[in-house]
């Protein structure tokens, strides 16, 4: 989550030469304070790095590696897979895309192409960890990050997860390692090295049956999801009508 | 500390009791006005400032003390009904408001006022911390006990699962702090079977448990206010 504020200092040092904190905090569109707090903290937030890598036009990833914590990131960086190209395909744009072929199909005329949605979707990390996991991955991602089991499952559910777990995530997963930050939206496909439209290229040569497997996984999914928010919602409003 | 929490669950009683003011009129949940005020009386008649002369008045026969008793009664009894429906645990709705739920409460309230009856408790004093000694008057307070622990313990599991599973924090913390308030309820019940002079910790552990509620139910309110029911 964090990098020691010495290295960053010097890695500032290095790129951005003599411009001033504000200078630096102006380009990058962060606050100057929550810059200096996170300085006099010891700790500045990866996010930082990203924001102030991106405003002087240097790659993330490479910013990102010359931290000691994050530094085979650079190295471990792969094309995604099949499975984690469809797994940032949204709910929405993959059933588009079905019923998009099957009204083709119906009319003998050629499918329209679905423009998909930017990533991150909705559930983007829980489907990126279905697509690249072994069963375990979780726990052992947790165990890897010396974090709770139930904590991991906080941060998938709000649809989010620290960098320094999406990359072991990737880790444990064998896939490339800036992958789990793109479905984060940490970092934009193109940063990670994925190629522009591969989702779209991908999603044109995918057979029905495959799409349909993974339509019905997902849907699944959604219909637990939300089962569990109207359980919850109806909790709620029995507390305020009885005792509201 | 005691007097602390007391005249702080005191002010806190009036102002939620209060606050139940306009949906009295309104006519919605109308139970937790009298709820509130039948609490707020209990807890005033704990204090010798009022419990003095509102017992002179009554002809200082300590009457007002089992009023207190069984004003206390009352308010549980009737709020439990309550709690139990928001939390959705029908076993608890009926280990208090069902047949056995109200054969406890009548035989507590029937032991309060043969015990009452059976002492002699001439001459106003509150908590009757005079006549401690008394036989009767030490089953008197087991018996006031008895009830408040017997109706709170039915209520801690619902409201510890909606501590550990709701979804919005306040409805979280407001269920934890009646689990904690109820929790607490039980104490006095089990502590007074220990063999020790605990007299002091007693009123503080009421007061806190009374505290307690209250603050859950008034955080119920105000997550309310900001999410209104859909018609």
């Amino acid at each position: 989550m964090t990098v020691p504020s010495k290295n960053f200092q010097q890695w500032l040092n290095s790129v951005a030469g003599t411009a001033s904190h504000s200078a630096v905090c102006r380009a990058a569109g962060i606050k100057r304070s929550t810059l200096a707090q996170q300085l006099v903290r010891g700790r500045v937030s990866v996010a930082t790095v990203a924001a102030v890598s991106r405003s002087l036009h240097l790659p993330v990833v490479q910013s990102l590696s010359t931290f000691e914590k994050y530094q085979d990131l650079a190295a471990g960086v792969l094309p995604p897979t099949d499975a984690e190209l469809l797994s940032q395909v949204s709910d929405t744009d993959l059933l588009q895309e079905i019923l998009n072929r099957s009204t083709a199909a119906d009319n003998g005329t050629e499918a329209r192409e679905v423009s998909l949605a930017p990533i991150p979707h909705r559930v983007s990390v829980r489907t990126w960890l279905d697509a690249v996991g072994p069963a375990d991955l979780r726990q052992r991602a947790a165990r890897a990050a010396g974090i709770a089991p139930q904590n991991l499952s906080t941060q998938v559910t709000a649809n989010r997860l620290t960098p320094e777990l999406a990359i072991h995530c990737a880790r444990i997963a064998g896939v490339g390692l800036a992958n789990g930050l793109v479905a984060t939206g940490f970092l934009s496909s193109d940063e990670a090295g994925w190629m522009p439209h591969a989702r779209e290229e991908l999603l044109r040569r995918t057979p029905n049956s495959t799409l349909l497997a993974l339509s019905a996984e997902r849907m699944e999914a959604l219909g637990k999801t939300m089962k569990r928010l109207e359980a919850d919602a109806k909790a709620d409003q029995s507390v305020w009508e009885n005792l509201g | 500390m005691t007097a602390v929490l007391q005249w702080a669950s005191l002010v806190f009683c009036v102002a939620c009791t209060l606050w139940r003011l306009p949906a009295l009129v309104k006519g919605r949940n109308r139970r937790l006005f009298w709820v509130f005020a039948l609490v707020s009386v209990s807890v005033a008649l704990s204090m010798p400032s009022i419990y003095l002369p509102v017992d002179g008045l009554l002809g200082g026969v300590n009457l007002a003390n089992v009023a207190l008793r069984l004003s206390l009664f009352a308010a549980i009894f009737l709020v439990s009904a309550k709690i139990a429906a928001a939390y959705k645990s029908p076993l608890a709705a009926k280990l208090i408001q069902g047949p056995w739920g109200i054969l406890v409460l009548v035989a507590c309230s029937a032991g309060i006022l043969t015990t009452y009856l059976l002492s002699d408790v001439r001459g106003s004093s509150t908590g009757l911390v005079d006549f401690a000694g008394q036989p009767s008057v030490i089953v008197y307070a087991w018996f006031g006990r008895a009830y408040l622990a017997y109706a709170a313990a039915c209520l801690v599991p619902p409201t510890a699962r909606a501590a550990l599973t709701g979804r919005r924090t306040l409805n979280r913390i407001s269920a934890l702090c009646m689990c904690a308030g109820f929790t607490l309820g039980c104490l006095p019940a089990l502590l007074q079977l220990l063999p020790l002079d605990l007299s002091g910790v007693l009123g503080t552990v009421s007061f806190g448990a009374i505290l307690l509620v209250a603050i859950g139910m008034a955080l119920v309110w105000v997550s309310f206010m900001r999410h209104p029911v859909k018609r």
